[in-house]
């Protein structure tokens, strides 16, 4: 079928498509970054200094003495020998250092926004799980975000979160009493440790507003049956690796939530084969702002987190 | 939270270029274009369209039937290869304010060989359209239909829609031998959009979206 790419006057537009086709496929765009929203421009972090924007309000009974603030900082995981990151993550833990071997701790690994003052709140909010300081709390930057400089990838995410853990594991603590938590984003480094990682398994696994996996997320949008690899190398396969979750597994998520449906959390539930899963469909909460904590009621929040917690 | 960008441009396909040729070429007429636009979506307390963009050539085989091809050039830039192809069949001519009345059965094939996903979709759309004056603009209204083939999608989920109509209405300017078209479709209006992570703009709420084209076609 000539005729589709030579004029009527007989001008060869081979020469000009063929190249044209390869350099713009060569060019190849992805919307990975797009998914990482981390602020890298701050230099120090200000916790309740914080005059920015914030994932939550939280009232004043839930400060925490700044003898419990830590920032801590570590390297990120680079047992990819393939991908070495030679990177500091830099996180903030809230507790008694000097009882990280003798304590419960909630690794809460955060979404996709800012850096960890954003998410400071809610790290104050788990300090209060149980009592004040009844449990610690570790919660880290991933590389692109706040003092952690460097590139996010979904791949690199799960680094920093283990770099956390290893962290953990060279401070004492017991894996039999660490809880890992994972918030939107960060839900993808917490089902995939949970599921596989040798080095330093949680005993728990938590999610709250969990995405299923990138390809779904497209495939809601598209109504399609599109792979996401069409535009976006990022898998967070979610769904996938639930099922070699062999942890007690506390699942949260809003029913109105407009950013991630819950559709994509039940997906997990149908997948998971763990021996024990608590459910909370939370009615009328979004995501973020107006989320599972804030519908809950903060207390009706802490109290179903800490009786999961305790649970043999 | 406020929605991001992340997927602007997950809509590739759906709502990925406007109909070709409601009105049939002319016997041995050529004709390439350009189309920009896409589904409407929230951008920062804007809506704006989606800066999808292909290019297409049409060919007449005779005064009723075009052949057509076009090349997804935002597609590609993610490094697919994505065209749909097709033929436009018109089955009734305009007679006074009677619309004519053009069928096109097409088909729109993605491949990231990269990976080596490929993907395909048939469609079928159907336009009446009323042509006027001395350079015959015409108006038209019609509807795209697609289809979905699979039966599973991610993680093994059933699909239970494979049928869907996206209402499209618009308008072609004729300028000695440009067509200058302007088409606004409503995509799935018939589907809830809340389950979306693209913050699609609808004037049906949250039902569906909207999709807004422009494109300019030379013929020769």
């Amino acid at each position: 079928m000539d005729f589709i790419f030579t004029s009527p006057k007989g001008f060869n537009m081979k020469k000009i498509l063929f190249p044209a086709l390869l350099i713009l496929m060569a060019s190849c765009l992805r919307l990975d970054d797009l998914a990482f929203m981390g602020d890298n421009s701050i230099s120090e972090y200000k916790f309740d200094n914080y005059t920015g924007e914030t994932d939550m309000q939280l009232p004043p009974e839930y400060d925490i003495p700044a003898s419990m603030t830590h920032v801590v900082n570590f390297p990120s995981n680079d047992s990819d020998e393939k991908h070495p990151s030679h990177s500091v993550i830099y996180g903030v833990y809230i507790g008694d250092m000097e009882q990280i071997e003798n304590d419960t701790i909630i690794v809460y690994c955060h979404g996709q926004r800012d850096h960890l003052d954003f998410y400071w709140p809610r790290a104050k909010l788990l300090a209060n799980c149980g009592g004040k300081n009844r449990f610690g709390v570790l919660m880290m930057d991933y590389l692109g975000f706040g003092l952690s400089k460097g590139k996010a990838t979904s791949e690199q995410m799960v680094h920093d979160v283990e770099g956390s853990l290893l962290w953990l594991k060279k401070m004492g603590a017991d894996p039999g009493k660490v809880i890992i938590y994972g918030f939107s984003l960060g839900t993808w480094p917490a089902v995939y440790i949970a599921a596989g990682f040798k080095d330093f398994k949680p005993w728990k696994l938590v999610t709250e507003s969990a995405l299923a996996s990138i390809d779904n997320i497209t495939q809601e949008s598209t109504l399609l049956n599109v792979p996401s690899r069409f535009m976006t190398d990022l898998g967070m396969r979610n769904a996938y690796y639930i099922q070699f979750v062999e942890q007690y597994y506390l699942w949260f998520h809003g029913t109105d939530d407009d950013y991630i449906a819950i559709g994509n959390s039940e997906l997990l539930l149908k997948n998971y084969n763990g021996p024990y899963i608590e459910i909370y469909r939370v009615e009328g909460a979004k995501h973020g702002e107006d989320g599972v904590p804030q519908t809950l009621g903060y207390e009706n929040y802490l109290d179903i987190l800490y009786k999961f917690i305790i649970r043999k | 939270m406020k929605k991001i960008s992340y997927f602007l441009l997950l809509l590739f396909l759906l709502s990925c270029a406007p109909a070709r040729f409601v009105v049939p070429l002319n016997k041995g007429e050529h004709a390439a274009g350009l189309n920009i636009g896409g589904h409407l979506f929230d951008y920062q307390g804007l809506t704006i369209p989606a800066p999808l963009s292909s290019v297409y050539y049409g060919y007449g085989f005779d005064s009723g039937s075009t052949f057509f091809a076009g090349l997804h050039l935002t597609s590609l830039a993610f490094g697919n290869f994505q065209t749909d192809m097709g033929f436009v069949i018109n089955l009734l001519n305009q007679k006074q304010w009677l619309p004519g009345l053009s069928v096109s059965p097409a088909v729109n094939f993605v491949l990231n060989p990269k990976w080596g996903d490929v993907r395909m979709w048939p469609q079928l759309d159907a336009n009446v359209y009323w042509q006027y004056g001395k350079q015959h603009h015409y108006f038209y209204l019609g509807v795209s239909n697609w289809f979905e083939l699979t039966k599973l999608r991610a993680h093994s989920q059933e699909i239970d829609d494979r049928w869907f109509i996206n209402p499209q209405i618009g308008h072609v300017f004729r300028i000695k031998t440009y067509d200058i078209g302007l088409e606004l479709k409503f995509l799935a209006p018939s589907h809830e959009n809340t389950y979306a992570f693209v913050p699609y703009r609808s004037i049906t709420g949250d039902y569906g979206a909207n999709g807004l084209y422009f494109y300019i076609t030379k013929r020769f």
